[in-house]
This record gives structure tokens, sequence and C-alpha cells, in this order.
């Protein structure tokens, strides 16, 4: 038989290729309907024209007889195969080579072919005929090098147990496993969804042991079941779990089930909002470095636009240092308004004794006692300044302003400690200010979009770890950057909208991403409109008008400034340097003076949601005059 | 309620529970109503959560916000969440940031478990989540109610320490507050006033808009209710007010209570009724627009139909976050049909001359939360708008029955704060001089056997229980002596509001109500009152400030209040309904004490 066509059932319709080819083996091409209406029949036809019809029916048999001695006996050797020696080992060798992504073992001489770890798939094969739910987990447990298994008791039949992963973009640092021996069903389920948010902070995602797969038309493998459920539940039933103890990627084997079964909404490894998760921290390798090498002779200053990375780019740092022998101190400043509350921070954050009536004087004794349990030299970092540093710089009173940062200095250039600050706006007027004592204190270290490389990377990586992959990578990823340039937070906000896209998808059908995918994102208003707002963060009205000029080709502040005055705005030439450097900062546009283009080359585009640059020109003006 | 069911008047605006009808109109849907059809934000919202987001969700007055609350509590709850509910306008009494933190430890313990903490030394909001959160569950949900409400003194303070724990949540170990952590900020708030943007844990929240009925939904909405007899009006209903929650339940209700009378259209003879003033949705939401700058600027834009929506313009989302516009192909567009004839006129320049004191002040009403402050708005039509004098900002609600009436909230609960009721009344008598003062709102009622949600107190006397004396007897036991100041209603209004009462045959309570600064909701604690004073009938928080501020000034005061709760411990059930309807039932009966002349002096 050469062709196989199969009636989508639903099961039938969500079965991976891969699975449809096991089943059929000797069937030269097998398809479902819906395979065969795209282009799979067509290709088939051609490709048996072609080959004039002929295929090696022994090869596939061969491949048969062996995937069957390794499923009873977990070996085979070329006595076992009813072919010479020499094809037996070549049926063995090319066995092995097909299926690369299982736990094989081939014979130096190729004489034997076993698992690599038939132990594991000796247990997984008892399992199916006399099920026992713990073994099930310690099977699961060792595959996947879970540790620090905890029992959590049970809950609606269901034994569950927490354990500590090698977390990555998808696993969680905790996975909670369940398991049920028997029937189950909806039931079951919500019950291990519960258990997790209770047991384990902000768990998404959990895995549950059956004897049985859920039956094609079960609620829970529909969909919306899963999207109603507080934490995903990917049901592994004794086949799965075989594959995955036969596998030579149990996690791969592992994510691939969750791909096509869990609510991707709830394993996306992309975040858009706040501080980006380490294991999705890509690239700053310059930064890094430029921070390192700068915190030798000088404090520094990370700044940058609004969700540009600066704070996880602090926080990595902070790592980083730790690594290098540093004594790094974070902390967090959002809520630090004035010096009092610095203190209350530090105090509690750092567990140090610090005055209530603390002064910019009493650093000193806040670093001794840092420096007194601390084995290399201390570091600072503080996060999000701008709020204490405006304080620090308005305040009228005894002492004079700006004391904060003028005793910072002061411990930077004594060595007693260096500083890493970060922030936006505030600060960055402070250290472009040659009157400002933050001048020639520490070294501004810009923070902008990430490079080509990285900014694929931070794409690709993660949907790679979830096992999916671009069909047309470098299309792709040309087309990333043509509406990023490399910005990170609007990269991971494609990231997870294309894994929404996958996520309204068949489950046989999430494995794979294009152009098309892409396009669908970028082309809709809301892009545009997460686009504007994310890279003009906290421009003024002034800077966006500027933007939209040099939309309109003004590519120089001289020219910029004629386009204001034409249009009757009064503005002198610092001015209008003062906002490009603004832009600059946000990483909007490139070059100062004479050459100014745009960095975020999207933004023209972009611009077209608000009616053009033209048209939002007339709007800017309308607002300063508002204003 | 036994006496306001009895009522004869048949235009009657009291509540009582057997009143209500197939449709919810006006404070949240209860949880066991029919009368509630799921919106997709909801499904948005709870789809957030589960992927450990943080949201902020903004929609209207009156489009159910805190009903889909209500509901996304009881959702996540039975699913693994420990959830709280707090209705932040509830707060009070003290404006320090260790006495709120004490207080939000309090509402948290009591709805997800764990101990509150006493600590009076606490300025760290992830500290006194971490004392007070149980081990279990993990996962936790803030639901943070009316955020604008918040006083200004340290509110940046708690939304920085917000932003800090989310900012906190890739580090540190598991089982740490940042990483437990998640939190819904509901209301009807511009963002970007509530703080600078670097600060703002809105920055890193999910944005949900509540949407507006589909005629699908609504087509649900008169199923569940069992009156599919209506589903003809339907169209009618949503052409004119596009869907919009609280007016779409309001028009089939007035199309329910129509059936079997003479009325040719009952959705005309309903939309007339809302336009006329009846109901006060219309001056609610003009208010709202006359009150902000940029509304103000805006309404004339959008009514014109060709203002280009740009989102990333503060007051274009504000426009669609109160209700009055939305985005239609890039256009920002008035809401609905209704507001479009309701607020023509609102959008020419000459409406907006900054009002100024009037010439006299017959009624100043003080009021101490937004539900009462609602209650009242909506109760008096006289007019509109804002003045400001020194510090205070006040409500001119015109004149009604011949009566000036302006009306003050007082920004904190109790008597004794900063922005508590004494200082508030006392200044408000000298810059407005009014010939009466009058407090509605809620109270709590002490005799559970004689009254129900919604019963009104009117005191003849008012008891301030704080004041006493501690001391010690021969046995070396504590020993208190009572040593309240009362005040006493001024005999005239007394007889007008008694004779009042008696017409219009309403149950009206008439007694010692006590008044302290506690927010009593401890059954214990409660029965203690009725030691020092065994006739009383019912205890609040802010009438003593009122009346000794007034009577100082030697101006005459009343007040009247309605039962919303009788401070067993039960305070939350259907707390904001029950309030709603108490605050509801006080005012009416104020509207009607000034209709009826009873406090012309």
């Amino acid at each position: 038989m050469s062709l196989i066509v199969l009636a989508d059932g639903r099961g039938v319709a969500e079965a991976p290729v891969r699975i449809l080819q096991t089943l059929f083996e000797s069937v030269a091409a097998c398809m479902t309907m819906g395979q065969a209406e795209e282009s799979a029949l067509v290709d088939a036809l051609e490709s048996a024209v072609k080959n004039n019809g002929a295929r090696n029916t022994t090869r596939s048999s061969l491949n048969n007889l062996i995937r069957l001695a390794l499923r009873s006996d977990g070996q085979i050797g070329v006595d076992d195969l009813p072919v010479p020696p020499e094809t037996a080992r070549l049926a063995l060798a090319g066995y092995a080579a097909d299926n690369e992504d299982l736990d094989l073992d081939l014979a130096v001489d190729g004489s034997k072919l076993a698992w690599a770890h038939p132990q594991r798939v000796a247990v997984a094969q008892e399992l199916k005929s006399d099920f026992d739910g713990s073994a099930a987990m310690d099977l699961l447990a060792e595959t996947l090098a879970l540790r620090d298994i905890q029992s959590l008791g049970s809950a609606s039949r269901v034994s569950v147990v927490r354990t500590a992963t090698r977390t990555d973009a998808v696993l969680p640092e905790s996975l909670v496993i369940g398991w049920v021996d028997g029937e189950w069903g909806e039931t079951e389920v919500q019950a291990l969804a519960r258990a997790t948010r209770e047991h384990v902070p902000g768990s998404r995602l959990a895995i549950l042991l059956v004897t049985q797969p859920a039956t094609a038309d079960s609620d829970v493998v529909a969909r919306s079941f899963q999207r109603n459920l507080v934490t995903t539940v990917v049901p592994v039933d004794l086949e799965r779990l075989l594959t995955i103890a036969g596998s030579a990627s149990p996690r791969d084997a592992l994510v691939e089930l969750i791909l096509r079964n869990a609510d991707l909404t709830k394993a996306n490894p992309f975040s858009t909002r706040g501080v980006t998760r380490p294991e999705m921290f890509y690239g700053r390798s310059s930064e890094k470095a430029d921070l390192l090498a700068t915190l030798a002779t000088n404090s520094a200053a990370l700044i940058g636009g609004r969700r540009i990375g600066k704070t996880s780019l602090l926080q990595r740092s902070a790592e980083l240092l730790s690594g290098e022998g540093w004594s790094p101190f974070v902390a967090d400043l959002q809520e630090a308004g004035d010096w009092k509350s610095f203190a209350a921070h530090v105090s509690n954050k750092w567990d140090v004794s610090l005055p209530k009536t603390f002064a910019p004087s009493h650093l000193e004794r806040l670093i001794e006692q840092l420096a007194d349990r601390s084995q290399g030299p201390i570091v600072l970092l503080l996060d999000e300044v701008d709020y204490l540093l405006k304080w620090d710089q308005s305040h009228r009173g005894r002492i004079p302003p700006e004391a904060f940062f003028r005793a910072c200095r002061a411990l930077s250039q004594e060595k007693a400690a260096q500083f890493v600050f970060s922030g936006e706006r505030t600060i960055s007027e402070r250290l472009w200010d040659p009157a400002s004592p933050h001048w020639n204190f520490c070294r501004p270290l810009l923070v902008k979009q990430l490079t080509r490389a990285d900014s694929d990377e931070l794409l690709s990586g993660p949907l790679a770890s979830l096992g999916v992959t671009f069909e047309d990578h470098e299309e792709c990823m040309d087309l990333q950057w043509e509406f990023t340039q490399g910005h990170p937070q609007i990269v991971q906000f494609i990231g997870d909208k294309l894994v929404g896209l996958l996520n309204d998808r068949p489950s046989a059908d999430r494995s794979t991403l294009n152009a098309d995918s892409l396009h669908q994102i970028v082309d809709d208003d809301e892009f545009r409109q997460h686009y504007l707002t994310t890279y003009w963060g906290q421009a003024t009205d002034f800077e966006k008008l500027l933007t939209s000029l040099i939309a309109l080709g003004s590519t120089s502040v001289t020219v910029l400034r004629d386009a204001l005055d034409e249009r009757g705005v009064d503005a002198s030439g610092e001015n209008v340097a003062a906002g490009i450097r603004m832009l600059d900062l946000y990483g909007i546009v490139d070059g100062m003076h004479d050459e100014i283009s745009f960095r975020a080359t999207f933004m023209p585009e972009a611009l077209e949601l608000l009616g053009g640059a033209e048209q939002f020109v007339l709007d800017q003006l309308q607002t300063l005059d508002d204003g | 309620m036994a006496g306001l069911s009895n009522s004869s008047s048949t235009n009657s605006k009291l509540w009582t529970m057997a009143e209500r009808n197939s449709f919810v109109v006006g404070g949240p849907v209860p949880l066991e109503s029919r009368a509630y059809v799921e919106r997709s934000f909801e499904e948005e919202l709870f789809s957030a959560l589960t992927a450990n987001e943080w949201v902020v969700l903004l929609g209207p007055r009156q489009s159910g916000k805190t009903s889909a609350l209500a509901r996304l509590y009881r959702r996540l709850s039975t699913n693994g969440f420990g959830c709280a509910f707090l209705d932040l306008q509830a707060y009070g009494a003290d404006d320090s940031y260790g006495h709120f933190l004490r207080w939000l430890s309090q509402a948290v313990a009591k709805d997800v478990g764990g101990i509150a903490t006493e600590r009076e030394d606490l300025e760290s909001l992830e500290e006194a989540l971490e004392e007070t959160l149980p081990d279990k569950p993990a996962s936790i949900v803030l639901l943070l109610d009316e955020i604008s409400a918040l006083p200004e003194s340290w509110r940046k303070r708690f939304f920085g320490q917000l932003r800090a724990i989310f900012n906190a949540r890739t580090r540190g170990v598991e089982d740490s507050v940042p990483r437990r952590l998640a939190c819904v900020f509901g209301g009807t708030f511009r963002p970007e006033e509530m703080i600078e943007g670097d600060n703002s844990p809105f920055n890193v929240s999910r944005y949900v808009k509540t949407a507006e009925f589909s005629e699908a939904d609504l087509s649900n909405l008169v199923a569940a209710v069992e009156r599919e007899e209506l589903s003809p009006y339907i169209p009618t209903i949503y052409n004119a007010v596009r869907g919009q929650p609280y007016l779409s339940q309001l028009l089939l209700s007035y199309v329910e209570r129509s059936a079997g009378s003479e009325q040719a259209d009952p959705v005309e003879d309903g939309l007339r009724r809302v336009s006329s003033g009846e109901d006060r949705h219309l001056s609610s939401l003009a208010r709202q627009i006359k009150a902000d700058r940029g509304m103000r600027d805006l309404l004339p834009e959008i009514l014109s139909g060709s203002l280009r929506f740009d989102g990333t313009d503060d007051d274009h989302l504000f426009a669609e976050v109160i209700g009055v516009a939305r985005e239609e192909n890039g256009r920002l567009i008035v809401a609905n049909s209704l507001y479009a004839a309701s607020f023509e006129g609102l959008g020419r320049e000459e409406q907006f001359v900054e009002p100024t004191l009037p010439d006299r002040v017959d009624v100043l009403i003080v009021t101490a939360n937004d539900i009462e402050t609602a209650s009242v708005h909506d109760a008096f039509s006289g007019g509109a708008d804002y003045f400001r004098v020194g510090e205070n900002s006040y409500l001119d609600l015109g004149i009604n029955s011949g009566i000036r009436i302006v009306t003050i909230r007082c920004p904190d609960m109790g008597s004794v704060g900063s922005a508590a009721s004494t200082l508030v009344v006392a200044d408000a008598i000298r810059e407005v001089n009014p010939t009466v003062v009058a407090m509605v709102g809620v109270a709590f009622g002490l005799v559970e056997e004689d009254q129900q949600i919604g019963t009104i107190l009117v005191p003849d006397e008012v008891a301030a229980y704080e004041v006493g004396r501690i001391g010690t007897d021969d046995g070396g036991t504590e020993q208190r002596v009572d040593r309240s100041p009362h005040y006493n209603l001024d005999p005239t209004i007394h007889g007008r509001l008694r004779d009042l009462a008696v017409v219009q045959e309403e149950d009206i309570q008439f007694g010692i109500v006590l008044s302290g600064e506690k927010l009593v909701d401890n059954k214990a604690f409660r029965d203690s009152l009725l030691e020092i004073e065994p006739e009383a009938i019912g205890g609040e928080m802010e009438a003593a400030g009122v009346c000794a501020a007034a009577e100082r000034a030697r101006v005459p005061w009343v007040i009247v209040k309605a039962v919303c709760d009788f401070a067993d411990g039960n305070k939350g059930t259907e707390k904001e309904f029950n309030q709603k309807m108490a605050a509801d039932n006080a005012t009416e009966f104020l509207r009607r004490a000034v209709e009826a002349g009873a406090l012309s002096l």
C-alpha cells in the first residue's frame, strides 16, 4: 500500500505527522484529510510518480522489527534480524540515525542497539500493565532530573507532589505533579489545578499522570476547559510517559506535550510587563562589560528609556558583580522620595541600623556597616533613583541641595564604595549638566536597544525552548528587526502575541510560525499603539513634536528649528538639541546635531495610527498651544 | 424593612428587598442574582490573573466593575487562590500610613486567613503582608476597588511600594510576598494622576476595560430573569444607550414595570424619565465631565464626531474610562445617542464659567464616603456646580423646593482626624454660613430585632461614646465611667420630622445614636456599647464631630442615617449593596424633609 488518507476525527486531526508515520510506517504516504487538502496529497503523488512507486519495503519491515524488539526486550542484536549480518548492522545503524530523538545506544561495532537507560523504559512498560502512581512519578522525576520531591497530600483522588526543576523559559522553578489511578476527568484536573495554586506561588503549569489518555471528545482536551483552569494541567498517560522515558531529551518530549495540550497563555515564556526573568535575559554583554570596567575606577549610571531593560540589567549585573568578587547591595528606590524614606527602605532591606533623622552624612555609617560583613569591595546598585534625586535636588533646608549625591561622590572618590544608579529623565539631565555634582562623578552608560543578534535570540530562543520554530527563519528575523529595532519590550510584545496565535490553533498545528504570523501582529493598530507608547515613554509633547518633524524630513537641529519657527513655535537651538538628546536616550533617533536619523525606523509608519506625521504635527501644535 | 414595605406611597424611591424587580438598578448585582450576564472582559481579567499578571480594571461608574470583581473573587477563591477584596473608600479614621497598613492587614487576614498585624511601627507594605499572609494558599490576589479614594498624603508611597513588590518578583525565595502576590486595581480614575509614571504599578499592569452589553447580552439577560416577553424592546434600548449596563437594566426595568399599563412606548417613556433627571445617571456623568478640565475641553470635539482617536492621549483614554465616548473606526465618538442628546449643550463654553459661592446656603449636607456622596448627588437636581472656598471643595446642588443646598464630603471618616467631620464642618460653617447642617449616610443598627438593612435612624440625641474615664475600683479592677457629651436635635426640626414620618407612614426610628472613632464590626464590642447607652438605636463615626462643630457655631443640625449592617462581624456581606440601599434611603428621607419644608428655619 502506498497511500492512506485518513478521515479527520477530532483525535486524528490533531495527531502530529510523526505519530501517523510511526503508526503506518510501511505506507509510503500517510496523511489526514486536512493535510491532503493543503498540499500533502499532491506532494505524495508527485513523489510516487518520480520514484515510480518503488520503495524499500525491506527497510521499513526491519525498522518495525527493531521497534518491536526494543519495546519488548529493550535491545536487539544483528542475530535477531532475518537478514545477513551486514544488512542487519546497517539496519540498526540506520534506525538509530533516523530516531535521534530516542534515547538509544548503538554498540561501537553496530552489532547491538539498546536503550541507553533500559530500566526507565522497562518501568514505563511495566506501569502499563500494573499502574502505580508513585512509581510513575518517580520515573518521571528521574527522567527529568527533578529534585526536592515533597508530598502535598491529595485532592479529589489525585496524589500531589511538588518538585524542583532545572528551570528554563518554559518549565517553572517548582513543578507540581499529580497522579490518579483509573478513571479520571474534569474533577481530577480541576482538583490538581486548585492544589497547585494553593501550594506553589504563581505556578501556572502542572502535570497529571494518568493511566489512559483523555478521549477525543472529553472536556479536558478542549481548549476552553484549559482556559478556565487557574493552572494549566497537562495530562501524561502511560504511552506518553513511555515516550518521555525513551526520549534522548525527556525535557523536550515533555515540552512537546505542553505545547500541544496546555493553555499557552499560562505557559507563555514571554513577559511584556515588568522585570525580565533571568531565563529570559538575553544579550547586554557589552553593557555588562562596560559596567565592570567602569566600577574599577568610578561609579556608573545606567540611563535609558522606559521599558528598555534597565532594572533587568541592574539585577543581572548584581549577580555578575558578586561572581567577580564585589559585594553588591541592590535597592529599588521606587518609593524613596526623600532621605528619610531611603534610610527606612535600606535599613529594612539590608538589615542596617541608621538614625531616624537620617542625613546624607550618615551614608558613611551605612557603608561601614555593610563593609563589616562583606568580603569584597562594596557596590550599591540603586534602581529607579529619579524620584530621590528630584527631591535631593529641590529640597530646601539646613543641608544644601544635592547633599545625598555629593555624599555618594565623596564615598566613591575615597573608594569606600562604588555606586550604580539607574533612572531616566532626571538623572540624565543631571549627568548632562556640567554644573551638577553628578557630571564628573559617575559615568553614564546608555541602555539602548539590543543588538540584532540578541534581538533575534530574544524572539526565537524562548519559542525554540517551547518547541516552536520559524518556517522562514531569516525572513522572520528580518521582520522582527524591522518592526522593533531591538527594543526588548517590543520584541517580547511580539513574542507574547505569537504565543497567543499558537494558542488559538489546533494542537497539531502549534509547532511552526512564519512571516504571515508576524504580519498578523505588526499590521494591527494595537501594535502601532504599543510601539509609540513604548518608545515615547515619558517624552514630552515637544519631544513628540520633534519626532514627527523628523518623520517629515527635518534631519538637523538647524532644520528642525526652522521647521518649528515656520509653525510658530519659538524654540532655541539649545531647546531643540536637548529634545534630540532625550530622543537619542530613548533610542528613537541617532545623531545629535547635523545628521539626525531614526534609529526606531518604524516610527513614521507607526505615526500613521495618529493620522500621519503631518497631522500629528498639527495636533501637537494645538496641544502645546492649549498647554 | 417592615415599615417601609407597608408604605402607602406608591412612588416611593425607598428600597425594600421585596420591591427589587427582575433587573438590578443601582449598586452591584448580588452574587445570587440571575440578572447578571458575564461579559468578555471578565474572562480577560481571569486569564490575566492566571497568567500571573497584575491588572488595572478601568470603567465608567455603574458599568459593573464591582459586580465583576465580586464574581472574580468567588471564582478565584474556589480555585485555590487566596483572594482579598478591599474597598478602599471604606478606609478612613486616621491618615497615617502605618494605620492604613494595619487596616489592610486586617482586611486581608479576614478574607484570606492569617493573622492581622498589630505592629504600630509598620511602614512597609511588603512587611505588613509578610506578617499577615498564611502559608496557604500560595497565590494571593488583592482586589483593590476604588483606589482613587486613597488619601493623597501617602498614596504615592503605597503605589511605589506596590511597584517595588512587582519588580522583586523575579528574584528572592519562591514563597516571598512578591512571588505570591497579584493585584487588581479597580475604579474610574486617571492612572497618570495617581503616581508618576516611573514609579507606577499601573505601568506594569495589563489594562482591562469594562465592556458594554451587546444586543446578545441583553437577550441573555432577559432570558436569565425569565422575562423573554421584553425581547422585542431590546433593539430600541440598545440603539438608545448602546448597551451601557446601568441604563440598559434601568430601561428594561421601566419596561417591565409598565407591563399591563397602557403605556404606548415604554422605552421612549423610560428615556424621557432618564433625560428629565428622575434618574441621576446623566447628571452624575455631567458632573464628572465638568470637574475635569480635559474632559470639558474635549467634549465638543467628541460630540462633533470628527475627533481622531489618539491612544497616547490621556484625555482620549479618560473619555473612554468615564464612558462618555468610545473609539469607532479610528474616531473618538460619543458613546450613545442618549448622551449625544443630553450633553449637546454641555459642550458650550458658557456652561463652564467657574462657579462661585452662592449668595445663601440654606442646608449644608455633609457626607463621609463615596456611596453617601453619590446618593446625595443623585437625590437633588437643582444644579451641579463645584466651587472652592479655601481648601475645601463644595458642590452647589442649587435650589430644591426653594431651599439652596450645598454639599461637602469629609475626606476622612470619623470625627477626630485632620480631614474628619469636626474640622471640616467647622470650616464649612465659617466658609458658607449655612442655616442648617445636615448629615446623611450609613450606620450600624443596635436593635437587630426591630431593624433591617435600610431602616432609617434619626437621632434626637447623639452621644459621643469615646469620652469617658478609665479608673480603678477598690478591688483593683478597671472601671469605666461614661462621660460622653450628648447633643440634642433642634426641637423644631425634631417635631417636623416626626410629623413627616407619621404622614408618610414610614417607620423612621428616632432615638439615641452613638458616635465614635471606631469602625465597629465585632459583636462583643457592639454589645459593650449598649452598656454605655442601653437605649441607643444605632452607631456611626461622624455625627459627634458634626454636632460639636454645629453647636459651637450655634447652627442647628440634623443627622439622617440608615442601617447598613449590625456591626456583628458580617460587615463584608453584600457590603456595597447594603450601604447603597441605606444611603439611598437616608438621603431620600432627607430630600422629602427638604421638600416638606422641615428644614426651613
